[in-house]
């Protein structure tokens, strides 16, 4: 099929260099712009640096081995890790089941949905940092709105510490980044609903099939590409994540480091510590960060592929 | 009539005049531009970079003027650069060709990071007198690896207890003249209705420099901080540990949910009244001035009991320093300025301006606080030990001391299992043999 293809349009091919012409401006700024910068990331971090960018010298993977096996980064890595895939975890089952629920119910509304869609996206358009800042100020114990309406109502005993306590802080920051985002797989979703074929359900319909049954047999099914890409683009959000931890607990994560996460961790050692070799500790950090969000997405991409192929 | 060609006339009259001094004056300026070269259009002009917007208006609002007067073929620019990663941008900027003349650095290990990249000088012969400084502001402003002075000491921050004063008057309390009885009258405070102490206690910076104000004299001053730096006491030593301790015995007259509180509602807390005393830096002085909170306040050094290693001093560090590029196009003028900037003139104009502690002795301050703080700074200094030598590197030992603390309060661990945790940590990079220097 595709030596067909190629055959046929081998007719009109033109020839490899005026290809290669045409490609050479958006490769050259495909270049400058993300591949160098990429690729130099990968090169600090395989050297020694002393005192912000003197060179010392070449030292291998001497800086990714440093990760492994020194301190702060063999106790607060693996702490930081865990709590992004907490927050990835998190926010992956609350924002698929809301917004899809969302979705669903606001597919069944007429052109009002409309107005909903536009409400439910409103705290995506505002920064993290603001967001955070924000709701620090709601949570706050001693002049917050929250927690003064909990003890107006009696609810002295729910009035907790948000983001002061270890145990509540880290559940609070997922659930304010899904209350922040879930506009997108809203919109996401309810793109996906309206693309699928009415005929689908009215047949269904006449043959027997149930509400439950209908979504479960015939939407679910046709919403998996969607469900993949939000899950994935979730992946890669909660792994990056930086700005709402920042804006809550600052660059160590407080409480005692209950929602400190990778960038965090980079943020201090390449930011912050002042220490001799930050840049090639924490060119090796990105790296691996780089390297597994990359593993994870494409890791991601296949399972949703093979899914989508065996329902197909 | 008569009136209007009299007014036109006096009106020529002043236009001849105006053409005639014109004349003047253009033939005095090329006269001294043709004559002496050093007329303003010759002058050298310095750049000066600084991470502080306030520090350069007080440099435009008249301490430009004050240099210039006394240095006419100088001119001097002193360019704010608001980038959070301030020294980032001074790596680049005093790597390429467009170097400024003369850079704000902050003080120990930062400026060291720079001292060791080569990009400034040392100024140990640049500048001709350095008495005026005391031993801890220049400890501040030395390289590590050589221990050449690369810095002229920009103002100092001292950190000590602020305090109520109408809450300690209603309740018939005075300054605490010890522990115990800083201990009776925060007990005394509490049972009146009113939070004894706040500390910010979301911000692990905070709490580190808030257990540095209360444990620095439990853990010894200056003694410690010298057995410290030689090698010959770490933080595991049952000083320091109960030092730490002190936080853990605060606990009870902390506000509620301390973990919880931010630099902003600890100062709003302080300024409202509704907390009675708030162990902070220098720099509040300013912040409830600019908040024009209505508050009658008092500051002192925590006390000390009897049998503790050392008598209360004012923990105090070093606030940044004047360093000179390599690259200066003009380094002898920049000298001259250096100088200058070491100088009394400068102390008294920038401290006084800044609302900060100057870091060389002669200085009179206007604000009897500051004045208050910065006698005592130059009778009993002590380092915060933190903030001066276990920030650079990764772990920050004030981010774990901080972090630490928190635990304590959470009832997560004890004071012996922090003071261990945070040298484990920072044995990860800090060496005291660096230091012997000092």
């Amino acid at each position: 099929m595709a030596r067909t293809a190629r055959k046929a349009s081998g007719v009109q091919r033109a020839p490899a260099t005026a290809v290669l012409l045409f490609i050479l401006p958006a490769f050259a700024l495909f270049a400058v712009v993300l591949l160098y910068p990429m690729v130099s990331a990968l090169g600090y971090s395989l050297f020694e640096w002393r005192g912000g960018t003197n060179l010392v010298g070449f030292n291998w993977f001497h800086n990714f081995v440093v990760l492994f096996t020194e301190q702060p980064f063999v106790e607060q890595m693996p702490r930081a890790f865990l709590h992004n895939l907490a927050i990835f975890a998190g926010t992956l089952v609350l924002q698929n089941s809301i917004g899809l629920f969302l979705a669903v119910q606001l597919h069944r509304l007429g052109r009002i949905r409309r107005v909903f869609q536009v409400l439910y996206t409103t705290p995506y358009l505002v920064s993290p940092l603001v967001v955070g800042y924000l709701w620090t100020l709601l949570l706050s114990p001693t002049f917050g709105p929250v927690n003064a309406g909990l003890q107006a109502a009696g609810l002295d005993s729910l009035a907790l510490s948000w983001l002061g306590d270890p145990t509540t802080a880290l559940p609070v920051l997922i659930l304010v980044s899904v209350w922040q985002w879930i506009g997108f797989p809203v919109l996401l979703y309810g793109a996906a609903l309206g693309g699928i074929p009415p005929e689908l359900n009215d047949a269904a319909s006449v043959d027997g099939a149930t509400g439950w049954r209908r979504f479960r047999r015939i939407t679910l099914p046709l919403l998996t590409p969607v469900i993949g890409t939000v899950s994935i683009l979730t992946f890669i959000g909660a792994m990056e994540t930086f700005t709402l931890p920042y804006a809550f607990g600052g660059a160590t994560g407080s409480p005692a480091g209950a929602t400190d996460v990778l960038s965090l961790l980079f943020f201090r050692v390449s930011f912050e510590s002042g220490a001799s070799n930050a840049l090639g500790v924490s060119s090796a950090l990105a790296t691996l960060l780089f390297l597994f969000i990359l593993g994870g997405a494409l890791l991601g991409r296949r399972l949703l592929r093979a899914q989508e192929e065996r329902l197909s | 009539m008569t009136a209007r060609r009299s007014l036109g006339r006096s009106t020529r009259r002043r236009g001849v005049i105006a053409s005639l001094a014109l004349v003047v004056s253009t033939a005095m300026l090329v006269s001294a531009c043709g004559g002496g070269g050093s007329g303003s259009s010759d002058a050298v002009r310095l750049t000066v970079w600084t991470w502080s917007n306030e520090a350069a208006a007080a440099f435009k609002d008249g301490i430009i003027d004050a240099f210039e007067k006394a240095h006419p073929d100088i001119e001097v620019e002193v360019v704010p650069q608001l980038d959070k990663n301030y020294e980032t941008l001074l790596t680049t900027g005093l790597a390429g060709s467009q170097s400024p003349d003369i850079v704000a650095l902050r003080s120990y290990g930062v400026l060291s990071s720079f001292a060791a990249s080569g990009n400034i000088v040392p100024l140990d012969d640049v500048v001709k007198d350095w008495s005026g400084f005391s031993k801890s502001a220049l400890a501040g402003a030395k390289g590590k690896a050589d221990g050449k002075l690369y810095a002229v000491p920009q103002g100092i921050q001292t950190a000590q207890v602020y305090y109520n004063k109408k809450v300690f008057a209603d309740l018939g309390l005075g300054v605490p003249g010890s522990w115990d009885e800083f201990v009776a009258a925060a007990q005394k405070i509490k049972d009146s209705g009113t939070a004894p102490i706040v500390i910010p206690g979301a911000v692990a910076a905070q709490i580190s420099l808030a257990a540095e104000i209360l444990g620095n004299a439990r853990r010894g001053a200056g003694d410690f901080q010298q057995a410290f730096l030689g090698g010959e006491k770490n933080l595991t030593d049952p000083d320091n540990v109960a030092a730490i301790g002190l936080m853990e015995q605060i606990k009870p007259f902390l506000v509620d949910n301390v973990t919880s509180v931010t630099l902003d509602e600890a100062v709003t807390l302080f300024a409202t009244g509704r907390a009675a005393m708030f162990p902070s830096g220098t720099w509040q002085v300013t912040t409830f001035k600019n908040l024009g909170a209505d508050i009658d306040y008092g500051t002192f050094d925590v006390p000390v009991n009897a049998g503790w290693p050392s008598k209360a001093v004012t923990v105090s560090y070093a606030d940044g320093g004047w360093a000179l590029a390599k690259r200066s196009q003009h380094p002898d003028q920049a000298g001259q300025l250096l100088n200058w900037l070491g100088g009394t003139e400068f102390g008294n104009l920038y401290a006084n301006a800044m609302g900060t502690i100057p870091a060389r002795d002669g200085v009179t301050l206007e604000n009897p606080l500051l004045s208050e703080m910065y006698q005592r700074y130059q009778a009993t200094p002590s380092v915060y030990l933190g903030a001066a030598y276990l920030r650079y590197g990764s772990p920050s030992g004030t981010d774990l001391l901080g972090q630490q603390v928190q635990k304590i309060w959470l009832g997560e661990t004890t004071p012996a299992d922090a003071a261990k945790s945070v040298q484990t940590g920072i044995d990860a990079w800090f060496k005291p043999a660096d230091f012997a220097k000092d």
